[in-house]
């Protein structure tokens, strides 16, 4: 019993991770209200690829955050990886809206990610000048299927999530 | 506090491990994900659950070594049955455990077999014949329409799109120029007045092949999505403008390649979890085991705690039972084998309870009987001595001890040869008394003379053999005084008849003698007047002096009618000693001791019993030389009673070598004159108060006798 718990430490200990990065980001506003404007650098993990190319959506949890409490204010949105074995594409979606986005191959998708444009509420477009805004975008383990979520939780090969970016409304 | 920690706590932790283990199965079977984001809480909750389960054994497991290590009733039969539990429940425990993950490898495995993952794998192929045909079709009808916008002039594309979409039966058609800019779009669906595109990967393929022509998914289904250059295109180099065609699948295959992906994707996701869906499971067993075997463990506890917990407190009853604490509560009797033991261990108790008192009242009784007993042998006159069987004596009055004249108290306990060894001259007693122990016999008596500090005892000694063998008892009487009682009585007696029948005819006598003297002295001759005359007087004297003795027997024999109060001895002596104090002819000394020592008495009595002392130094000393006599007083204390000794001691011969109690009985007197009834009246008068005579040498070199008197008031 102890032997099979200490294979099964160091082949956890083995796995490696997936990155996430956001390289940059910025509200952008427009006519019809914010747009948050995402630069990640995504670099999924060995089994996340595999469970993407076995039909398991991935799903990222884009957290944006302006102000400071009590007048801090917030707004998620979740992004959906996704593959379809019939069309043999991938597929981008954003669950809130009706954005969709299919890429033949996963280096497009990772490269859609590059350059994410994510509707806001109207109340991000009249932030006042030098809001300190923050961005954090991880893999949403409650959104993985649900015999999946129990070793996510201790397996490091599926854990992503960046480091929180922030910046100043303009 | 107690309540939480031994109940609420461990069941609040099998509770939380419970719902724990429940939605994880659920979550894991893809049946909810609410929970989904609290995992980790839900995990700790379940793990802080263990811990507390853990702790809870850990103390019970605890406190049942601290019940063993100190004894405690029932704690040993607690382990054995815990142990008992735990040998039933655990193995069956693991042994499911172990079925359990081997059923749900199987269980999985068996949900991929081969022929169905083969069927599902040609079944997309299928539909993906099929979408490439229909793909085929819709990529010919769009070459055609592209080579009509190639040669239709200028500003005609919106025309010429708007004629094809219906012919084409596409959802959207669409020119787009360099840039992704629409030049012209017509839609069939007013849902898609927004033609998607073309990416990065399009372009390129469309630069590469000359074409683009794919199933994508498009709203809620797949479309077919064509591409095409419009005008020459060099391979290589990316198109200026675009034909962008979407077109639909014919509806009745729509939810058939539907259903083929999502049965081929359900699949193969499932084939994916498959590790992961056993060690979810796997970890949710686990979970149960332990919680299964941490609640047997605590029901174990507390099975052989509820079924202990009547058998210790029996024990502990017993115990103090044992104690004599009668009243110590049992548990409530159930309706089961271990009731009915409660209820004969109750009626055990009560039956106990009442030969205990029965056997206290018994003991009460004994010991009354024995302190009555012992009361009554303390007032015999008789004195009393017991053996056990063994000779060995264990019981002596006082009376004993008094004519016997040895302190007994020491030598119970002790055989009849220790006790002649201890007091030798008890011998003449101990040797009739251990012969007829020897012998056994029923009952016996024999006379023994006894020679104490106090003189020569004649005892009549009986004895007795105990019922049942218990031992034997001897009672003894003084006969000495018995004898002297009875010479008492004689004489007293003697007195009375000598005061009744010789004092009358004396008088008649002298009255006689005294007429013959009156009418014959004158008369006679003078020789035969001179005989006459020495013979009346002769008569009338002796007359007299036999008047005088008989009534000194008078008052010997008169019975006491004593005319007692409380006076004061010293005054007393003193009267009397004055008397005595003008006569040169002797030394009268007197040392009053005491605070006037008062004694209730009969004053004339008293006077007497002194006068009677006081004469019969004088009478002792005789005339051989000056008589000295010294009168004493003193208060003396002989255990709870005060007395006060009144001494007369004189310079006399000192009394005589045979001097004995008999010396005290009339007729007893070692002088030519007197009656001999001196000491005799004076030792009445002294018993007649309730004191005592008794006579020693004295200081001054004579006889010294001592009066004690009880003092009043004592």
């Amino acid at each position: 019993m102890l032997a099979l718990l200490v294979a099964g430490c160091s082949l956890l200990l083995g796995q490696q991770p997936g990155t996430l990065a956001v390289k940059a980001a910025r509200i952008d506003v427009t006519g019809a209200g914010a747009m948050l404007e995402l630069d990640l650098d995504v670099n999924l993990s060995g089994p996340m690829q595999d469970a993407l190319d076995h039909g398991i959506p991935l799903t990222l949890r884009v957290e944006v955050a302006a102000g400071a409490w009590p007048h801090r204010t917030s707004v998620a949105r979740q992004l959906e990886l996704r593959w379809y074995p019939l069309s043999r594409r991938y597929q981008l979606r954003e669950a809130s809206g009706e954005d969709v986005r299919s890429f033949t191959t996963r280096t497009y998708l990772m490269a859609a990610l590059t350059s994410l444009r994510l509707q806001l509420p109207a109340r991000f477009a009249s932030l006042p000048q030098a809001t300190r805004l923050r961005v954090s975008v991880g893999l949403d383990p409650a959104a993985l299927p649900g015999a999946l979520r129990l070793p996510a939780l201790f397996e490091p090969a599926w854990h992503l999530a960046a480091p929180d970016y922030h910046w100043a409304a303009p | 506090m107690t309540f939480l920690w031994r109940r609420a706590l461990p069941a609040l932790a099998v509770v939380a491990l419970l719902l724990a283990s429940l939605q994880l199965a659920q979550d894991a079977a893809g049946e909810g994900g609410r929970f989904a984001a609290h995992y980790r809480w839900i995990l700790g909750a379940a793990a802080l659950a263990l811990v507390v389960l853990v702790f809870a054994i850990g103390q019970r497991l605890w406190r049942l070594r601290r019940d063993i290590a100190r004894n405690a009733p029932g704690a040993r039969l607690n382990r054995r049955l815990l142990r008992l539990l735990l040998v039933l429940a655990l193995p069956a425990t693991v042994v499911v455990y172990g079925f359990a993950l081997r059923f749900l490898d199987a269980t999985v495995d068996n949900w991929f077999n081969v022929r169905l993952e083969q069927a599902l794998d040609d079944a997309l192929e299928l539909a993906r014949i099929v979408v490439d045909e229909h793909l085929d079709a819709a990529e010919a009808a769009s070459a055609t329409l592209a080579a009509r916008l190639a040669a239709a002039p200028a500003g005609a594309d919106q025309q010429t799109l708007d004629e094809a979409i219906d012919a084409l039966d596409a959802i959207q058609l669409a020119v787009l120029g360099s840039g992704g800019r629409v030049e012209a779009l017509a839609s069939s669906d007013p849902r898609y007045l927004h033609p998607p595109l073309p990416d990065g990967a399009l372009l390129l393929r469309l630069e590469s092949d000359g074409r683009y022509a794919a199933a994508e998914p498009f709203g809620d289904g797949l479309a077919l999505r064509v591409v095409l250059p419009l005008g020459r295109s060099d391979r290589g180099l990316a198109p200026t403008r675009m034909l962008q065609g979407i077109f639909p699948l014919p509806p009745r295959l729509q939810p058939l390649m539907r259903s083929i992906e999502r049965a081929s994707f359900d699949f193969q996701r499932l084939k994916f979890l498959r590790g992961s869906l056993k060690l979810t499971f796997a970890l949710i067993l686990s979970f149960v085991l332990a919680l299964s075997l941490l609640v047997v463990v605590l029901a174990a506890f507390g099975v052989a705690r509820r079924l202990v917990a009547p058998i210790g407190r029996l024990a502990a009853a017993t115990r103090a039972i044992g104690a004599g604490r009668y009243d110590t509560p049992l548990p409530a009797p159930s309706n089961d084998e271990l009731g009915f033991l409660v209820s004969s261990f109750a009626q055990m108790t009560r039956e106990l309870e009442r030969a205990s008192a029965r056997a206290q009242r018994s003991a009460h009784e004994i010991e009354q009987q024995r302190a009555w007993l012992g009361a009554v042998l303390e007032r015999l006159s008789a004195g009393v001595l017991g053996f056990d069987r063994d000779g060995l004596l264990r019981v002596a009055n006082r009376a004993a001890e008094s004519i016997l004249d040895v302190e007994l108290g020491g030598e119970l306990g002790r055989s009849l040869a220790e006790l002649k060894t201890a007091h030798a001259e008890l011998a003449p007693f101990v040797d009739p008394l251990a012969r007829h122990l020897r012998e056994g016999l029923r009952e016996w008596r024999e006379e023994v003379v006894v020679a104490t500090t106090a003189g020569r005892r004649m005892l009549m000694l009986r004895g007795a053999a105990l019922p049942a063998q218990a031992g034997y008892v001897a009672v003894f009487d003084d006969l000495t005084v018995l004898n002297r009682a009875q010479r008492d009585a004689a004489w007293g007696e003697v007195a009375r008849r000598l005061a009744h029948e010789v004092k009358n005819p004396l008088t008649p006598i002298q009255l006689a003698a005294e007429r013959l003297r009156r009418r014959f002295l004158g008369r006679l001759p003078e020789e035969e007047g001179e005989l006459v005359d020495r013979a009346t007087r002769t008569i009338v004297s002796q007359v007299e002096a036999l008047k005088a003795m008989v009534n000194a027997f008078g008052d010997y024999a008169r019975p006491p009618q004593l005319a007692s109060g409380a006076i004061s001895l010293h005054a007393l002596v003193g009267e009397v000693l004055d008397l005595y104090e003008n006569d040169q002819r002797m030394v009268l000394e007197r040392h009053l001791g005491g605070d006037e020592p008062r004694v209730r008495a009969d004053a004339v009595r008293l006077r007497q019993a002194l006068h009677n002392l006081l004469k019969n130094a004088l009478e002792a000393i005789g005339e051989a030389h000056k008589p000295h006599i010294r009168v004493t007083t003193r208060v003396v204390r002989d255990g709870e009673q005060d007395w006060v000794e009144l001494g007369v001691a004189d310079n006399g011969p000192g009394l005589p070598d045979d001097f004995g109690e008999r010396w005290f009985e009339p007729w007893a007197s070692s002088k030519q004159r007197g009656t001999g009834l001196g000491l005799a009246v004076v030792k009445k008068i002294v018993e007649e108060h309730g004191g005592s005579v008794r006579a020693g040498q004295g200081a001054l070199g004579g006889a010294e006798f001592v009066l004690r008197l009880p003092l009043a008031g004592s």
